[in-house]
């Protein structure tokens, strides 16, 4: 609940504390002197009625004196007396030792009943002389003597014992008076304590809330962007310093404001001046912002107009090959996609601009995470329709080339053949030599083509998958198969292995096919006669990973990184083997990376060469296309 | 039967197919090869088609033959420098035995599936009425077809051979029609 009070409040509060405990400490050593007080009078108290019992103890031994010597029994009176006064001295000296002599009201007390005393008890013996009485008229002189003296005595007692015991009242009266001024003070002193802590408080506080109130406006105006502010404190204590820290802060917020508006401008300019569209969508996958080429892609007058609008419903996109014309639903886009899986990803859609005109925009969709969450996507907008024009052009020739080279090739190649059989009548050794030559480099010449097919049906998207549920071993056995008369004539040892638990997957065994084929032909060409060859193929976390070794010449270290390019052979490789086009790693890199899969190699010149390939355990998806690698 | 428009192949093919006892219409076109069908006494055992024609293209060619009952039993090989999946789908659709790519055969292993189309037609237990009403004939009668105006443009590939001697047993004689 403290932790709710103002700094005021608390300070106020804890003074409040502390003027208690300092009253309560007061009060105690009040207390404590009145104890004293009481304690000195106890023993003041102790001495006169020490004295007060004297004087009565005297006053009782004065009646006895006086009763014995006027009523005498008979016999031994002068010894009763004499006894009786005995008393009386010893009464008087225990009174005289109870005197205080300081006290000059006592002392002069004490000396006329010291006096009186010893008048009295001579004219007490002088009643009986010799233990007889006197004669009647003496003896009554004497006695009216003795009672007059008596008397005298008595009332000088009385007396004494009045004035002591006013003494005792006096002194009584004034330890309750001293005891009620204490009482009286002790109040004073604690309301004047806690009057005092309490204004000091509220003064102290009064100062630190005022220091603590500028800094805290001045905190306000930074909040709302008025960086102009410095709070003026040169105090040394820790506000002079919280200020001075304050300032410094201010300064440097002020400083990377500034440069965050240049950075903000800059970057302003940079999304209006770049070639390529720009749209950024938020996590929760509205548009933020949107350049200008992007709003002219997608014929956006006001692109302040879409701002905050959903993504999906800025502009309709269609799929690139659409046929339903039925704009692309959200889940489909990969704005979203990217959004949910925090991936980049790279697609073409299709819109139609103005007289139905298509477009073929491709947007790369960059996820911007910040601690692990998608915070934001940045797409990038480029218009490829021209580009794929082309390259579809590009791919149309390729392949229209191709199937007309097939008709020459064919005639070549069947009248080499008809050559060679001898059709035409014998021919001369080297005349067949000749052919044979020619009707090669006609078989070099249809794989090429045959390649260049494959490459540009791949290229262009348009090859067919149709995945079947596929045992992996039959189809590399197969393959094997149909390799058996090359492996022979190589003497190659080859060996397959396939892990036994593999469960049938969904690929399309004539793309896989090629894969293992290609790796295969490849490990028996360039490995010598009776060289090792294995396959092996096993899981390895969700995927299908299959390995192709040989121990045969090797990739040399310095054309590694080339191996993938089209139409690219290894020096080694061109000189041992003339025959071979190099498109073939070229095209099962293709094949593999569009069914989701990895493929790599390690190699050592002379020593052999290793190369893996996955597949996703999952398969490959199906895709309806109008080529197949062999049309 | 051969139809082939280029003249180098239709000139390969048929020599082949000669020497390999077999008597050949050679045909430079569509429309030749059909009007050949139409006049001929007897009719091929086997038909080379090549898909691509310059009169027409091997779908409409095989249309025609599909709708004459007596035509449509012949078995047909089709030879093509293109085999895309729609293609070959089609073709065989309509009834073509089997889809080549030229490039890819030897003419000695054409030779050989021609070999068996035929030997396969005349063992065949006579399904369709076409097949029974002229199986024995085309195998017995050696036919010379007429010359065409096309034809003549190369006359030794456009003649149809005669078979070397009549075939009694189409099973394990080597001479047929084609």
């Amino acid at each position: 609940m403290i932790r709710r009070f103002s700094v005021g409040a608390k300070i106020s509060l804890t003074l409040a504390v502390l003027a208690i405990i300092v009253g309560s400490g007061v009060t105690l050593l009040q207390i404590r002197l009145i104890s004293s007080i009481e304690a000195q009078f106890a023993l003041f108290a102790n001495n006169e009625f020490a004295l007060l019992h004297a004087l009565d103890s005297l006053q009782v031994s004065v009646l006895n004196v006086e009763n014995t010597a006027l009523f005498p029994n008979a016999g031994e009176v002068q010894m009763q007396l004499q006894s009786q006064i005995a008393q009386l001295k010893a009464d008087e000296a225990s009174y005289l030792r109870h005197v205080d002599s300081t006290d000059p009201a006592q002392k002069s007390a004490a000396e006329d009943i010291s006096k009186q005393v010893d008048l009295f008890s001579q004219t007490a013996l002088a009643l009986y002389p010799a233990g007889h009485p006197l004669a009647s008229a003496a003896l009554h002189a004497l006695e009216m003597q003795l009672d007059q003296q008596h008397d005298t005595l008595g009332s000088l007692i009385d007396k004494t014992n009045m004035a002591i015991d006013q003494q005792v009242r006096i002194k009584q009266a004034v330890i309750h008076d001293s005891a009620v001024a204490n009482e009286h003070t002790t109040i004073i002193i604690m309301a004047a304590a806690v009057a005092v802590f309490t204004l000091g408080g509220l003064l102290i506080a009064q100062v630190f809330v005022r220091s603590i109130n500028r800094l805290k406006l001045a905190a306000q105006r930074v909040a709302d962007g008025d960086f102009a502010e410095v709070v003026h404190d040169n105090s040394h204590d820790e506000f002079g310093q919280l200020a001075k820290v304050f300032n410094q802060m201010s300064a440097r917020l002020k400083e990377s404001y500034l440069r965050l508006g240049v950075a903000n401008q800059r970057d302003k300019a940079i999304f209006q001046s770049m070639g390529e569209g720009l749209i950024i969508v938020d996590k929760d996958g509205t548009v933020n912002l949107l350049n200008t080429v992007a709003a002219d892609f997608l014929e956006i007058d006001n692109s302040e107009e879409v701002v905050g609008l959903p993504f999906a419903e800025m502009t309709k996109f269609y799929a690139s090959d659409d046929k339903t014309h039925e704009p692309l639903v959200r889940d489909s886009l990969s704005v979203y996609q990217v959004l949910a899986s925090g991936l980049v990803a790279n697609d073409v859609y299709l819109f139609y601009a103005k007289g139905d005109q298509k477009r073929l925009i491709n947007i790369n969709a960059s996820p911007v995470i910040v601690e692990g969450v998608t915070v934001s996507v940045v797409c990038i907008l480029r218009d490829v329709t021209k580009e794929r024009e082309v390259d579809r052009m590009k791919t149309e020739f390729i392949s229209l080339a191709s199937h007309q080279l097939r008709t020459p090739l064919s005639a070549i190649k069947w009248f080499c053949e008809m050559l060679l059989a001898g059709d035409a009548g014998p021919l001369q050794p080297e005349q067949a030599d000749f052919a044979k030559n020619i009707s090669d480099s006609t078989e070099r010449m249809i794989q090429l083509v045959n390649a260049l097919l494959n490459i540009s049906r791949i290229e262009s998207g348009r090859i067919m998958v149709d995945p079947k549920p596929t045992d992996l071993k039959q189809l590399v056995t197969g393959i094997v198969n149909d390799l058996k008369a090359k492996i022979e004539e190589r003497q190659q040892n080859l060996v397959i292995s396939v892990h036994e638990d593999l469960p049938q997957i969904n690929i399309d065994p004539r793309l896989i096919g090629q894969v293992y084929l290609n790796l295969l032909t490849n490990a028996l060409k360039y490995t010598p006669k009776g060289g090792e060859i294995a396959v092996f193929i096993s899981r390895k976390g969700h995927d299908i990973i299959s390995q192709v070794t040989d121990n045969g010449y090797g990739i040399p270290k310095s054309q590694q990184d080339r191996i993938f390019q089209k139409f690219f052979r290894a020096a080694n490789a061109v000189k041992t083997e003339t025959d071979g086009t190099g498109l073939g790693l070229y095209l099962i890199k293709a094949v593999v990376e569009s069914s989701g899969g990895k493929i790599w190699f390690e190699s050592e010149e002379g020593k052999g060469t290793t190369f893996w390939f996955t597949i996703p355990e999952k398969g490959m998806v199906a895709k309806a296309g109008e080529v197949t690698l062999d049309g | 039967m051969v139809v082939e428009d280029e003249t180098l192949l239709l000139q390969a093919i048929t020599k082949k197919l000669k020497l390999s006892n077999m008597d050949v219409v050679s045909c430079a076109s569509g429309q030749q090869a059909l009007d050949y069908l139409e006049n001929l006494d007897e009719l091929p055992d086997a038909i080379w088609l090549d898909y691509y024609l310059k009169d027409m293209n091997g779908l409409s060619f095989m249309q025609v033959l599909k709708q004459n009952p007596a035509w449509a039993a012949i078995p047909v090989l089709v030879v093509s420098n293109s085999a895309s999946p729609e293609k070959v789908h089609n073709m065989l659709a309509l009834g073509a035995k089997k889809y080549i790519l030229k490039a890819e055969y030897r003419l000695d292993e054409i030779i050989a599936i021609i070999d068996d189309f035929v030997s396969d037609s005349a063992t065949a237990s006579t399904p369709p009425a076409a097949t029974a009403t002229h199986a024995g004939t085309v195998a017995r009668t050696p036919s010379v077809s007429g010359t065409d105006d096309e034809a003549t443009d190369s006359s030794n590939v456009t003649s149809a051979a005669k078979p070397k001697k009549p075939i009694t047993d189409a099973a394990d004689n080597p001479d047929k029609v084609v």
